[in-house]
């Protein structure tokens, strides 16, 4: 009664688990650590790193150079986050939402920081994320993104100039 | 030259030659404001490249036990897998294409009536269908987390990386009734409610438009909401909900295009109960040939594009534990747990996918007596004026043989034996025993037919040689003599029991209420594939939709449908009781010798149709 011919012809030949495992162990710990940066709760960055694997997968083949993938996961994430926090924001402004989920625990200033970035366009968050907290050149966010290096750097300017007003406006001390 | 602002909101980054320098130093020597703003820069570069707190990253298997669209865990170890060809021909005749409409309903279940290339999912014991493309991308609670609390699931329409277009949300709640939660969340709520009424659909459902303001950096604008509630079981409502998209200055409404697609949505989204309960696989083909015709037994058919795969499980804990296996299906496959078990339907057809997946409901309920399985506990025969139908034989039992009562055509009742293996030209021959009464009728030999692609069939007529009454079925190889397998059918006279609606008005509309009628014929051949009923309400206009539910009566059950609904438009035209008509197309119940009371909107029009031979 057992039969899994018709099960195995249909799975498909370019899955690669042990390539996913590797990248999985290569780059979780940075995405979910960006992912945190932008996130409310240690839960929402857990679930932008599965989506951005997700997709990953789901995509089909990641490149073959450590350094292209990296940059592949950080772009998914970053289009993941991207997307969250507009939704984020308009679900916010759904009426009847209602209740705000509870903030991590963290020292005054961390979470001074991601409200600050949260309270910025996502493009711009996302900019100074990547540049400041994980280290990418404008070059790389620029490749990452599809958009000009000088977009990334304006990106940047834009979005050092909201932080600062958000920060402050939220009671942080510069 | 740059503002010096522009230069030190560039920080590191800013590409700068010797006299920009000079300019900057210079700059910064005469303005406080500068230095200060520098200084901020500075200190913002610094908080945001702080590293945070340290926690600890999940392990892959979390992340992966969550599976993801199109594709399905297959547990590896301890766990039989059994794979069952849905026969296309079978299929087919249950899933007739051309209107958007299908015939075959769960108990409780709509009729499905999706595209046929949508995805469906199965997230918090929850079946939802969506579009082709779109993707989860929130699955959060709403907090504080507490009884009151609803998850929160939104769906973007999205191809690739780009940003997405349109969204769907999808609010699950707790442990409230469904006027409860309207009235207390929404109406005499914060909302800025703008309209509430309810939607024609198998079950109650109710529509809550709003207002809402929204603003981001682009600007700031309002726009309509429209969410749709409905109770998916005891324990839960769910919220389906569109917006108008933001756009700054103007005040925006769902499109036509999203309204549809939520309509879709919310008719078809449904619980997907699980028990702690252990099943074995014929349970679980048997709750689904109720709905869904399968092949005998169980069977691989390389040439079906519908396939059902089991996974059982020792039990239902360890079903939960198992250890999922990503693998990309090359047709598009939903999987659903109940109990011990893990049924994956594979198909190109979201159809056949929602109808196997929830036919699994009957699982948790007593098995129904059904024409082709005996009455529990009663063996097949005939007593007390009671035909039990049912196998005799262990080859009629075990899928050998698989016996059906079907009507084929007029006035005669059949039935249609499958034999596992059989081939063309192969011929049987019966005897007809009648148990209730004398009688005994031999049959001449009969060859297997193609039913569908790549299944054969035997048909043993048995109304037009032998009458109705309940008959013992000895089918014989013809070489020998010998009975190969037996059972018992219950065969009724396929022309009687349907009251169809014969009485008009002065006006010649066919109408018992008087406010729903039927012109022309409430009688038609199911030959007439394309043919249609043609149905009056009073006070409908050209342009108002229409929801049609046929529920089957009378005593001859011919169509494996107990109801089929659909919904259609009413169109222009003058009929004696004003302008606009509406169609009831013969195709979704075009079963021989069936009859259906019709429902308009939810109404019970008095109408009774009977679709002959």
């Amino acid at each position: 009664m057992t039969e899994i011919r018709e099960a195995a012809s249909v799975i498909r030949p370019d899955v690669r688990g042990s390539d996913w495992d590797l990248l999985y162990r290569a780059h979780a710990g940075g995405i979910f650590r960006y992912c945190r940066r932008l996130s409310r709760t240690p839960d929402a960055a857990e679930e932008l790193m599965q989506e951005t694997f997700t997709r990953a997968i789901r995509a089909g083949e990641a490149p073959n150079d450590p350094d292209d993938a990296r940059r592949w996961l950080y772009r998914i994430a970053t289009n993941a986050t991207i997307d969250r926090l507009r939704r984020e924001r308009l679900l916010r402004f759904v009426p009847f939402v209602g209740h705000e989920r509870a903030p991590e625990t963290n020292s005054v200033e961390v979470d001074l920081v991601r409200q600050a970035l949260r309270a910025i366009p996502p493009e711009q968050a996302t900019a100074l994320v990547l540049r400041l907290h994980e280290g990418f050149a404008p070059s790389e966010i620029a490749a990452m993104l599809g958009i000009s290096e000088a977009g990334v750097k304006s990106r940047l300017v834009r979005g050092r100039r909201r932080f600062i007003g958000a920060y402050e406006r939220i009671g942080g001390q510069l | 030259m740059p503002h010096a602002d522009e230069l030190l909101l560039a920080g590191r980054d800013a590409a700068r030659d010797p006299a920009t320098d000079l300019f900057l130093q210079d700059h910064l020597r005469e303005c406080a404001e500068c230095r200060e703003l520098r200084r901020k820069v500075e200190r913002a570069d610094l908080l945001i490249a702080s590293p945070l707190p340290p926690a600890g990253v999940p392990p892959r298997n979390e992340v992966r036990s969550r599976p993801a669209l199109g594709r399905v865990g297959i547990a590896s170890v301890a766990v039989a897998v059994i794979i069952v060809g849905v026969v296309a021909g079978t299929a087919i005749r249950t899933f007739r294409e051309g209107d958007g409409t299908s015939q075959i309903a769960a108990p409780g279940r709509p009729v499905p009536s999706l595209p046929k290339d949508w995805q469906l999912l199965t997230l918090h014991d929850l079946l939802i269908p969506l579009p082709p493309g779109w993707q989860k991308t929130i699955d959060a609670p709403a907090n504080p987390p507490g009884p009151d609390a609803p998850r929160i699931l939104y769906f973007d329409d999205r191809a690739g990386d780009r940003g997405p277009a349109q969204s769907i949300t999808v609010w699950i709640w707790p442990d409230r009734s469904l006027d409860q939660l309207v009235r207390e969340r929404f109406v005499e709520g914060n909302l800025s409610l703008v309209s509430q009424g309810t939607v024609a659909s198998w079950r109650p459902t109710r529509e809550v438009i709003g207002a809402a303001q929204w603003s981001d950096a682009r600007g700031s604008g309002s726009y309509l909401a429209r969410n749709l509630f409905v109770q998916v079981d005891p324990e839960r409502i769910v919220m389906v909900g569109i917006f108008g998209p933001p756009v700054p200055s103007q005040r925006t409404e769902p499109t036509p295009e999203m309204r549809s697609i939520q309509d879709i949505v919310t008719r078809h989204l449904v619980a997907l109960p699980d028990v702690d309960r252990v099943f074995t696989a014929d349970q679980a083909l048997a709750a689904i040939d109720r709905q869904l015709p399968l092949g005998p037994g169980v069977l691989v058919r390389g040439r079906s594009d519908s396939v059902v795969h089991i996974f059982v499980h020792q039990d239902r804990t360890t079903r939960l534990r198992a250890s999922p296996r990503d693998v990309s299906l090359s047709t598009p496959e939903t999987s659903r747990g109940i109990g011990n078990l893990e049924v994956a339907a594979a198909s190109p057809d979201a159809n056949v996918r929602y109808t196997i997946l929830t036919a699994l409901d009957a699982l948790l309920e007593p098995a129904p007596a059904t024409r082709v399985s005996p009455v529990a506990a009663s063996a097949p025969g005939s007593q007390s004026g009671t035909c039990t139908t049912g196998p005799l034989t262990e080859s009629a039992r075990n899928g050998e043989y698989v016996f059906r009562t079907t009507l084929i055509d007029a006035g005669n009742e059949f039935v249609l034996v499958q034999k596992r293996g059989a081939q063309i030209g192969e011929r049987m021959s019966a005897i007809l025993r009648r148990l209730d009464a004398p009688g005994q009728v031999g049959l001449p030999p009969f060859a297997a037919e193609p039913l569908g692609p790549g299944e054969l069939i035997f048909k043993v007529g048995i109304y037009k040689p032998a009458g109705k009454g309940c008959w013992q079925v000895d089918l014989m190889d013809p070489s020998d003599g010998r009975v190969v397998a037996r059972y018992v059918v219950d065969v009724r006279d396929p022309a009687n029991g349907c009251p169809r609606t014969r009485s008009t008005d002065a006006s010649g509309v066919i109408t018992s209420s008087g406010l729903i009628g039927v012109i022309g014929d409430t009688s038609a051949s199911s030959a007439d594939i394309n043919g249609k009923f043609v149905m009056i309400r009073r006070a409908s206009k050209p342009g108002d939709h229409v929801e049609l539910l046929f529920q089957q009566v009378g005593a001859n059950a011919s169509a494996p449908a107990s109801s089929v609904s659909y919904g259609v438009s009413v169109a222009s035209g003058q009929t004696p009781w004003g302008d606009g008509s509406f169609d009831a197309y013969i195709k979704p119940i075009g079963f021989p010798n069936s009859c259906w009371k019709v429902l308009v909107d939810g109404i019970d029009s008095g109408i009774v149709l009977f679709v002959g031979p």
